[in-house]
């Protein structure tokens, strides 16, 4: 826990009029805590232009004697506070009262400590990342960065589009945080990576589970919270460049950022990046089409002061990413011919060139937040924030017309309105109370020519949180909390007739229908949902070891993928169908943990279990006849599952220069209803570093990393059979979607050095090598694992200036 | 104090505002243009000039077997349509000849007698490839089994005697009974 201090003057007038004469009067004063008014020892007060100096002793009280009439500049400094300077004018024995905000994380700064941890929940499993690795990650994606954290995996398609999965859950069961926005960019989509620029952001925070209520009450899976650099209240200019070039890909990322303070408290930011990346290459070929084109922008300004500030902040990202070629098939026979082929079945030469199939993604983020903060009481937030996400997705087409023309193109545009209180008055109890208010919408344009995948919708959601802690001692701490949420979808689909009525829905919802147009019908579903959510937990610390146990209670209503997918998924040859009538999922987990935090040895012990009522999968449930052949269809239906696993951290610092860190995940999914293992839940998964630090040469530091993925041998059998015709004769062949593919072990290296530029720039050089073996795998959570092999060998030149 | 809760205010209006302006017009309806769902197969018999027509149409039930007579030649011809609306049926082959370098119709068949090879007239891309638009069916014997006819997208090769050696995307696999008598 940070603590809280405030410095407060109070000249206590004191009469003195008998022995009142120039040049001899007395400031007395008493330096507080803001919020508990609890004395504050060891401030140092100085007068700007005198020798005179003082510091608080334990009672927070100083004294300055024989100072003359006039106006002083005085100083106050504290080990753990900002320095602050204020104007007190001394006319005989002078009476001042004087407040400082001493909430460094308001006042701007975050205090990034990777072997640490910052929690934004004091009794679920959170870990962050800090700002050093981030900058590593900088020519990657934001998925790639997370998987440092343990229980973190990704779900790819390519290597560019990189999705989280904690602890074996994803999409829109783990939410994402960007600068206090809740990202809105259709995550429900399991090709679609979150539309966040790694570049914008200096922390991240990974919180397993629903345990921080604040954000939702539907985070099954988590969140991750990426904050961007925060400006200290002072007067300071800084930034940095970074350029990173890759082997792999034969491209780059230049990122740049600058950072504005003034002692007024008024601070602005500027952040830019771009990445462009031609066909990535595995060991033995070219994965032609997987370009990258990325772009982001971010700017703000704000003011922050003791009592009041405010935030104002625009982002702007915009990725273009080619879709292996060979991925995209007509049919099953074209799937199975590519299952049965070790290499892709399309491979050209190395190209910047993105073609079809491919994706377009834009977002924008603007939001605009202010605090009060209330003397005794706490602080009040109120946040608006606007996002609009644009969707292209181009598929191979036929008819010059549609050479440029989307097959996909969405636009959902979100508003949210939140405000909360934090009653932190109490150093020993912490409340916080919020609500939040969205209204979004979705805007498929017809104008593609290929029938609506997402249909059109309004939704509207409304949600209240109540949620504490209680020290109940030095050792103890408890914390709780509540939150409900009522969602309305409001969509306007159109169904064909026939499946219409083939689903049953005709009797089941005949008050959503419209209008019969030919052989479709046009339907307004408006489906409400009331989620309840909850957490409850306890942490213990003593001497250097923390135990924590948390039981959170999540609720998520079925996104629209859930409820109104109807067609083909070109990459998987399935058709998937949305249910209408799926119900909220609720999930009930329980976590523990044991960490010890200091010391040479340190670790983190996370074992969890969560058993999920009504968790929304997708399965084969047939055969659909199309003129394309027999496609197995896919259906969206609520199953209860359990989830079972453990997350282990260790590091251990042999000496100043040796350290090594060692992290092991693993995590079983059953469907209970099926009795069989969940689908794409990641391997078990291992991964040791061992690193030199030499700091007297230029910082030089060295790491050898080795990752080891065990194969996934938990998986549901999804396999069906189908007859093609080979020589002039029917054969039978098995079309196998199921089985992973085997383990592998990967070998990577950091090397990095710092040369000092003077003037406090410097420059850090590092060259980062990944896959150093050239080992050829495939990874059972990559999508593309059924048509190529993962990234080949990537070595990577990385510039960085600090100024 | 005031000036927060008129900027409160005017977000909350802005909100409600926006939420109020969404607009309840009905979606425009798609009726997808590239869908292909009926291939029609017209069989003429070289010597009497006596023509069939068999159709596979998605949603509907399956076309009557194709019968050929042993020993004679048949001209096919074949033809891919968007039928989707009844009352705008688009023929989709026009755009395939169009677009003859994309695109090939293959033919499978387990019928070992049965030979289907290109007609003299049938559509060629610009490196001289027969499309397989128009095509000559001839058998022998007695026997029966299945025609899958194709239309691949993209093929990486145009010549080939199975499938699996044109790769590309499959845009439609269609099969039909055929007896020889």
């Amino acid at each position: 826990m940070k603590q809280h201090l405030v410095v407060l003057f109070s000249l206590i007038h004191i009469s003195l009029g008998l022995y009142a004469q120039d040049c001899n009067n007395i400031f007395l004063g008493e330096v507080v805590d803001f919020h508990e008014g609890t004395p504050l020892f060891g401030a140092i007060i100085t007068l700007d232009g005198t020798d005179e100096k003082a510091t608080t002793d334990f009672n927070g009280k100083f004294a300055i004697k024989g100072l003359c009439n006039g106006s002083y500049l005085v100083r106050v400094t504290h080990p753990e506070c900002d320095d602050t300077t204020l104007e007190v004018s001394i006319e005989g024995d002078t009476y001042k009262k004087i407040r400082l905000e001493h909430h460094l994380e308001e006042l701007g700064e975050v205090v990034v400590t990777e072997s640490r941890i910052a929690r934004k929940t004091q009794t679920g499993q959170e870990q962050l990342l800090g700002k050093q690795t981030i900058e590593q990650y900088s020519g990657q994606s934001l998925g790639d960065a997370l998987k440092e954290i343990s229980g973190v995996s990704s779900l790819n398609t390519g290597s560019a589009i990189v999705k989280p999965v904690i602890q074996g859950l994803h999409s829109s069961r783990v939410l994402i945080m960007n600068n206090g926005v809740r990202l809105q960019d259709q995550e429900w989509g399991s090709e679609h990576a979150p539309n966040l620029d790694l570049n914008s952001t200096s922390s991240l925070s990974v919180i397993k589970g629903a345990s921080a209520l604040k954000y939702g009450g539907d985070a099954i899976g988590g969140v991750i919270v990426a904050s961007p650099e925060r400006i200290f209240p002072r007067d300071t200019l800084y930034g940095s460049t970074i350029l990173t070039g890759a082997t792999n890909g034969r491209g780059g990322t230049l990122a740049s950022s600058l950072f504005k303070g003034y002692d007024t408290g008024w601070n602005w930011k500027l952040q830019g990046s771009i990445k462009r990346l031609g066909d990535f290459e595995a060991p033995d070929y070219i994965l032609s089409n997987t370009g990258v084109f990325e772009k982001g922008f971010s700017g703000g300004f704000g003011y922050n002061s003791l009592e009041f500030g405010f935030d104002a902040f625009y982002s702007y990202y915009n990725n273009e990413i080619g879709i292996l070629r060979a991925s995209h098939i007509g049919n099953v026979e074209d799937l199975e011919r590519a299952l049965r082929s070790d290499e892709p079945l399309i491979i050209r030469d190395h190209t910047y060139d993105i073609l079809a199939p491919k994706q377009k993604v834009d977002h924008h983020l603007a939001k605009i937040n202010m605090y009060k903060r209330l003397e005794g009481l706490g602080r009040w937030n109120l946040q608006y924030d606007y996002q609009s996400n644009n969707r292209l997705e181009f598929d191979i087409r036929r008819g010059e017309d549609n050479d440029n023309r989307p097959s996909l193109d969405l636009t959902l545009n979100t508003h949210t309105l939140t405000t909360d209180f934090e009653f932190d008055a109490q150093s020993s109890f912490k409340l916080q109370t919020g609500l939040r208010a969205m209204y979004q919408n979705n805007f498929p344009d017809p104008a593609t020519g290929v029938r609506r995948l997402i249909p059109d919708y309004d939704r509207y959601d409304l949600g209240g949180f109540l949620s504490g802690n209680y020290h109940i001692d030095d050792q103890w701490l408890m914390e709780a909390g509540i939150r409900y949420d009522f969602s309305r979808m409001d969509a306007q689909k159109y169904y064909d007739l026939d499946t219409w009525t083939e689903r049953g829905y005709d009797a089941q919802f005949p008050e959503f229908e419209e209008a019969v147009f030919g052989n479709q019908i046009l339907v307004n579903p408006v489906l409400n949902f009331h989620n309840f959510s909850g957490t409850l937990g306890g942490r213990y610390t003593r001497d250097s070891f923390d135990w924590l146990i948390n039981y959170a209670l999540a609720s998520r209503a079925p996104n629209p993928s859930e409820l109104f997918s109807d067609g083909l998924h070109h990459s998987a040859a399935a058709i998937e169908t949305g249910a209408l009538d799926l119900d909220s999922e609720v999930a009930h987990k329980f976590s523990f943990s044991a960490e010890k935090t200091e010391g040479a040895l340190q670790f983190s012990i996370a074992p969890y279990f969560s058993y999920i009522n009504g968790f929304i999968v997708l399965e084969p449930s047939g055969l659909e006849e199309t003129i394309r052949g027999a496609f197995p269809v896919w259906e969206y239906r609520q199953t209860n599952a359990n989830m079972l696993g453990a997350d282990l951290d260790a590091s251990y610092q042999y000496n100043r220069n040796w350290s090594s860190f060692h992290k092991f995940s693993y995590v079983y999914g059953k469907d209970l209803d099926r009795d069989a293992p969940l689908i794409d839940i990641p391997a078990a998964n291992m991964s040791n570093k061992v690193s030199y630090n030499y700091p007297e040469f230029h910082n030089l530091s060295i790491s050898i990393r080795s990752d080891y993925v065990f194969r996934q041998n938990n998986f549901p059998d999804n396999n069906f059979e189908i007859e093609i015709i080979e020589n002039g004769i029917p054969v039978t062949r098995t079309v196998d979607l199921s089985t992973p593919p085997p383990a592998y072990h990967l070998l990577g290296m950091n090397t990095s050095m710092v040369f000092g530029l003077g003037k406090g720039n410097e420059l850090q050089v590092a060259l980062l090598a990944n896959n150093i073996l050239n080992t050829s795998y495939r990874d059972y959570l990559n999508r593309q694992r059924f048509y190529a092999d993962d990234l080949g060998r990537n070595l990577q030149l990385q510039i960085k200036i600090n100024y | 104090m005031k000036s927060f809760l008129k900027i409160n205010l005017a977000l909350v209006a802005l909100i409600v505002l926006s939420a109020c302006s969404s607009d309840d017009d009905t979606p425009e309806q798609i009726n997808e243009e590239e869908l292909i769902d009926r291939v029609v197969l017209e069989i003429t018999d070289t010597d009497t000039q006596a023509m069939e027509t068999f159709i596979w149409e998605e949603g509907a039930t399956a076309p009557e077997p194709i019968v050929l007579n042993s020993g004679k030649t048949y001209a096919v011809e074949i033809g891919f349509f968007n039928a989707s609306n009844p009352g705008n049926i688009i023929d989709i082959t026009e755009e395939v000849i169009e677009e003859a370098d994309e695109h090939q119709v293959f033919y499978e068949t387990d019928i070992s007698s049965l030979t289907i090879s290109p007609a003299g007239g049938d559509f060629e891309d610009t490196q001289g490839n027969k499309l397989g638009i128009l095509t000559n069916w001839s058998a022998t014997g007695t026997t029966s089994g299945a025609v899958t006819t194709y239309l691949v997208h993209e093929p990486v090769s145009k010549t080939g005697t199975d499938r699996d050696d044109l790769g590309g995307e499959t845009d439609v696999q269609v099969a039909f009974t055929v007896v020889i008598n």
